[in-house]
């Protein structure tokens, strides 16, 4: 069953001429995982924020997104929150109680459960992201890999059918990074939940992706998988690859490492 | 290790620092104030360690004490008893210097019963029990001691990258230090709103603002804390009947008396009695789970397991 689907999507940032997303036309599937990747500024995050309407920035749009074939306006705020989860890109800006505990509630209170329901579902968050060591702490004492767990933690609280990530692991070091894919990777495995991220860590992410959309200047410049991707645009995708790696400074060593990999 | 009665509900906790802290202050009562004096003290050494608890004491306890009961008779000067005549002929009473006395352990003992107060009643339990009155301020009080650890880390952040580039508010004469300053703070005031911008997207993506909010809180009202409760209030209204008995009536002024202790009959003994252990029922209640972890652990079959160990180490 198609969960997301966009048709002709244009997006014009107000008094800007040209457009941030142009004609975009994208289907995920439930339970997919799917990576967006494309150079910085090339409309990533404008389109995962067109995902969820609260976050939807301000322009003229045209063209629609389907939530489970129905526009996605037509799902109320009480829906959107439940179902789509947005983790956001800064791991200390998304924390909005001093303590853990309160963190994985947040959502959950705001939805209105009573005291029974969200123990127990804060309970089954806490262990399976293995926060139980560090539930009663205040969240200034945590580390930025610990704060960022926190935030899926609390946005998975809410048992969301749609996981959105914004480079999540931007502002953590490698270590922390790794782990934090690994925990979005064991969601989307057990739990089954459609994951959509933009990532600079490719090399983690697209082993498992189902999904890899290719964008730049606000246009899909390829979509399938991995291995279709570099079968079918080969050079001109890993370029995109090493440009959305700022860091990366051995753009021939990752190229050899694309081409093993596609063999 | 964490203290056993702090793991109470929180309104148990409250209720027993309101009653201790409430008869410390309005019970003159030389035994009742030894008693809460030195109940607070064992119960502040076995939160903080009796080391720590002995310097402070003698560091700054002892002095103060010593400094508040020799003021007193030095401008209070009513009491029957005179002692002595100072030079510009105000009389110095025994009344006085005993009501000193008494005042700076009143208030020696209310500090020591505020340090074992601060570290039992956190900010959330202290949250959840008047967050109930109005929910919206229990989530401010949240946020609010969430943001201000925040703001001071940051501050910290831009007033060192300032220092480095020699513009702190420790660099160059006044004027220039005020420049810096306010620099330094329109930094912070850009930087705070615009990270509030991310925490409000945050806010909005988790539902914040749906109707019927709830508040969710650990604390569970179980039947440890009923049989906690009941024992207070037992104590309590048997320590309100010894009061009624005017068991605790004393009077400083103009001459002393003391009701009580001479002779010390059972009923008032009673009553003190009764008013320590109410005062120690938090050392009582780590005592008991500390030996309960003893006797858990004595279960424990560490032997039998190590040399299971070994066998199966040397087996090959």
């Amino acid at each position: 069953m198609t969960v997301l689907r966009i048709n002709n999507l244009s997006f014009t940032y107000p008094e800007m001429n040209k457009p941030a997303l142009k004609n975009m036309n994208l289907a995920i599937e439930e339970g997919d995982f799917v990576v967006l990747c494309g150079k910085s500024g090339c409309g990533k995050s404008t389109l995962l924020r067109h995902f969820k309407s609260v976050l939807t920035p301000y322009g003229t749009r045209t063209g629609e997104i389907l939530y489970r074939e129905k526009p996605l306006e037509e799902a109320d705020l009480r829906t959107q929150s439940q179902e789509i989860g947005y983790v956001l890109q800064s791991p200390e800006n998304q924390i909005v109680t001093d303590k853990v505990w309160h963190e994985l509630a947040f959502g959950l209170e705001s939805l209105g459960y009573d005291t029974p329901t969200i123990r127990l579902r804060v309970a089954e968050m806490a262990s399976y992201f293995g926060i139980q060591g560090w539930f009663k702490r205040n969240v200034v004492e945590l580390s930025g890999g610990q704060k960022q767990l926190l935030n899926l933690a609390s946005i998975m609280a809410m048992h969301p059918a749609v996981l959105i990530l914004d480079e999540p692991t931007s502002q953590l070091d490698p270590i922390a990074a790794s782990d934090f894919l690994e925990t979005v990777k064991k969601i989307n495995r057990e739990l089954g939940t459609t994951i959509i991220m933009t990532e600079h860590r490719l090399e983690d992410v697209l082993p498992v992706a189902d999904q890899v959309v290719v964008m730049d200047e606000g246009e899909i410049i390829a979509t399938g998988t991995p291995r279709q991707i570099g079968k079918n645009y080969g050079p001109l995708v890993t370029i995109c690859f090493y440009r959305c790696r700022p860091r990366c400074r051995f753009l021939p060593r990752w190229n050899r490492i694309w081409n093993a990999r596609l063999r | 290790m964490e203290d056993a009665f702090s793991t109470y509900h929180p309104i148990i906790n409250f209720f027993y620092f309101v009653v201790v802290l409430t008869i410390s202050v309005f019970f003159n009562h030389p035994v009742i104030l030894g008693v809460s004096l030195i109940s607070a003290i064992i119960y502040s050494m076995v939160l903080q360690g009796w080391q720590k608890v002995l310097k402070f004491n003698f560091l700054f306890m002892l002095p103060m004490l010593i400094i508040v009961a020799l003021i007193n008779p030095l401008f209070n000067h009513a009491g029957v008893t005179i002692l002595f005549y100072l030079k510009n002929g105000n009389p110095i009473t025994l009344e006085s210097i005993i009501y000193g006395i008494v005042m700076s352990v009143m208030l020696v003992q209310v500090i020591i019963w505020f340090s074992c107060y601060n570290i039992i009643m956190t900010s959330d339990k202290f949250i959840y029990l008047f967050g109930r009155i109005i929910p919206a301020l229990s989530l401010i009080f949240s946020m609010v001691l969430r943001f201000v650890p925040k703001f001071k880390a940051q501050l910290k952040v831009i007033s060192n990258g300032q220092k480095c580039i020699g513009r702190d508010i420790t660099n160059g004469n006044i004027l220039m230090r005020a420049r810096h300053g306010v620099t330094i703070l329109s930094i912070m005031v850009t930087w705070a709103l615009e990270n509030a911008i991310e925490t409000a997207d945050s806010m909005k993506a988790r539902g914040y603002g749906l109707s019927g909010r709830t508040a969710f809180s650990l604390y569970r009202f179980d039947k440890r804390d009923k049989g906690m409760l009941a024992m207070m209030l037992g104590l309590l209204l048997l320590f309100i009947v010894g009061v009624s008995m005017g068991n605790t009536f004393v009077q400083y002024n103009p001459a002393i008396v003391i009701s009580g202790i001479n002779p010390v009959t059972f009923f008032s003994f009673f009553t003190y009695f009764i008013f320590g252990a109410f005062c120690l029922m938090p050392v009582a209640v780590d005592g008991l789970s500390y030996l309960r972890w003893e006797k858990m652990k004595a279960v424990i079959p560490e032997k039998e397991f190590h040399m299971e160990m070994q066998v199966s180490v040397e087996a090959p």
